[in-house]
């Protein structure tokens, strides 16, 4: 059972992306395709004479079973960055599988869209912990100073912000979805790191800072337009969007940043 | 883009769909395109009066957001002194399984929750479920 706002668009376009990714997604359609997944939420299976939505199901049959062995998994890798991609496939599959195995698979026409919500939101879920881990050792073995939620433990994972350095909360992203859930309110924490790229420049790290925050550790900046940003990099440049200042600079640069910063508080 | 629906696709059509996703989306690492990056930043500041509203509060990253999937439905929103909470709940075999989306993306919004046996705590407020038995 769907929602009724759940329309043939969303279905279109959820398809081309399960197909070719978000490249096949326009400018326009890609509102179209997180409210779709969003959407989702609410839809319904009948499993016996229960019905379920989505969401129950995504807990009882993905988050449930996989979620903190996948972390735990990830935890123990010696190389995240290289050893991941494996790990999430491997989940993958054995999601399908127990979908399978449940019967939930073949349940009519929602049990194809049931699959797609749970392998997408499984996707973020695995993608955004793989980087977070990646990140935080990188953050360790750079010696920064810094106190990261536990992802071994549920509750703490829910945590407001991911992590804190300087005293500044931030986020580790990977998905452009918080900018979506974002819009209108501006961003609620002092620093994300995130990573872009942009064409031949592979795995751009970037800090996006609230001008606060950089104030803190204090830097030049140069005046630029948004999609100047990577050219101009490694040089922190300062944007501006509607009024509102923003700095985005290179993770590099911003760990070497705090890093000074820490030695001369510390030290 | 393909003419036929989603939900018009075979079981075994639609499992092919998915065989591929899966294959492509474990074999790059979430990167975002620089200007999808750059659009949707503008974005955030571009309608700061024109909240549509979120078919849920599940917000934040896509990673935190499936993660409060776990937790399952909470809307808390803060008008001047009072909060409305709004939970959903669904039997599931012998347990009340309360649906809770957690907010962690706003500092307006957000709320603390701790939950702790039969007990939930939303900032301040503890909430305690008593089961008819």
């Amino acid at each position: 059972m769907l929602p009724k706002a759940f329309d043939n668009q969303h279905q279109r376009v959820i398809l081309a992306y399960l197909r070719q990714g978000q490249l096949a997604v326009t400018a326009a359609e890609r509102p179209k395709l997180l409210e779709g997944f969003d959407l989702l939420h609410h839809a319904y299976l009948f499993v016996g004479n229960q019905r379920y939505s989505f969401r129950m199901l995504y807990t009882l049959h993905v988050d449930e079973p996989f979620a903190a062995a996948f972390i735990t998994q990830l935890l123990q890798m010696k190389e995240v960055a290289r050893q991941q991609e494996a790990l999430r496939a491997t989940y993958a599959r054995q999601i399908v599988e127990r979908l399978r195995a449940e019967g939930l698979s073949v349940q009519g026409a929602g049990a194809n869209l049931l699959l797609a919500y749970c392998l997408y939101f499984w996707e973020a879920f695995a993608t955004g912990y793989a980087f977070e881990v990646e990140i935080l050792r990188d953050l360790t073995q750079s010696g920064i100073n810094y106190q990261a939620h536990d992802l071994r433990n549920r509750q703490s994972r829910l945590s407001a912000y991911d992590l804190r350095v300087l005293g500044l909360h931030g986020d580790i992203k990977t998905s452009l979805y918080f900018l979506h859930t974002q819009r209108g309110r501006g961003l609620a924490h002092d620093f994300y790191i995130t990573r872009i790229y942009a064409g031949e420049q592979q795995r751009t790290l970037v800090v996006m800072l609230q001008l606060d925050a950089w104030a803190q550790i204090d830097g030049d900046t140069l005046a630029a337009l948004l999609r100047e940003v990577t050219q101009l990099f490694p040089t922190p440049v300062q944007v501006e969007i509607d009024g509102k200042k923003l700095v985005i600079t290179a993770y590099a640069v911003w760990k070497a940043k705090v890093l000074r910063r820490q030695q001369g508080i510390d030290g | 883009m393909s003419e036929k629906l989603i939900t018009e696709m075979s079981a075994e059509e639609f499992a092919e769909v998915i065989e591929t996703f899966i294959t492509r989306e474990t074999q790059r690492v979430g990167e975002v395109d620089a200007p999808l990056f750059y659009e949707a930043l503008e974005d955030i500041f571009a309608q700061p009066d024109q909240q549509t509203p979120q078919p849920s509060l599940m917000e934040d990253s896509s990673r935190v957001m499936a993660e409060s999937m776990a937790r399952a439905a909470l809307s808390a929103a803060a008008a001047g002194n009072e909060t409305l909470v709004t939970l959903e709940a669904q039997v599931v075999g012998q347990a009340l399984q309360l649906n809770l989306d957690v907010d962690n993306s706003s500092s307006q919004v957000a709320p603390y929750i701790n939950i702790q046996n039969n007990q939930i705590m939303i900032n301040n407020v503890r909430v305690v479920i008593n089961l008819a038995t």
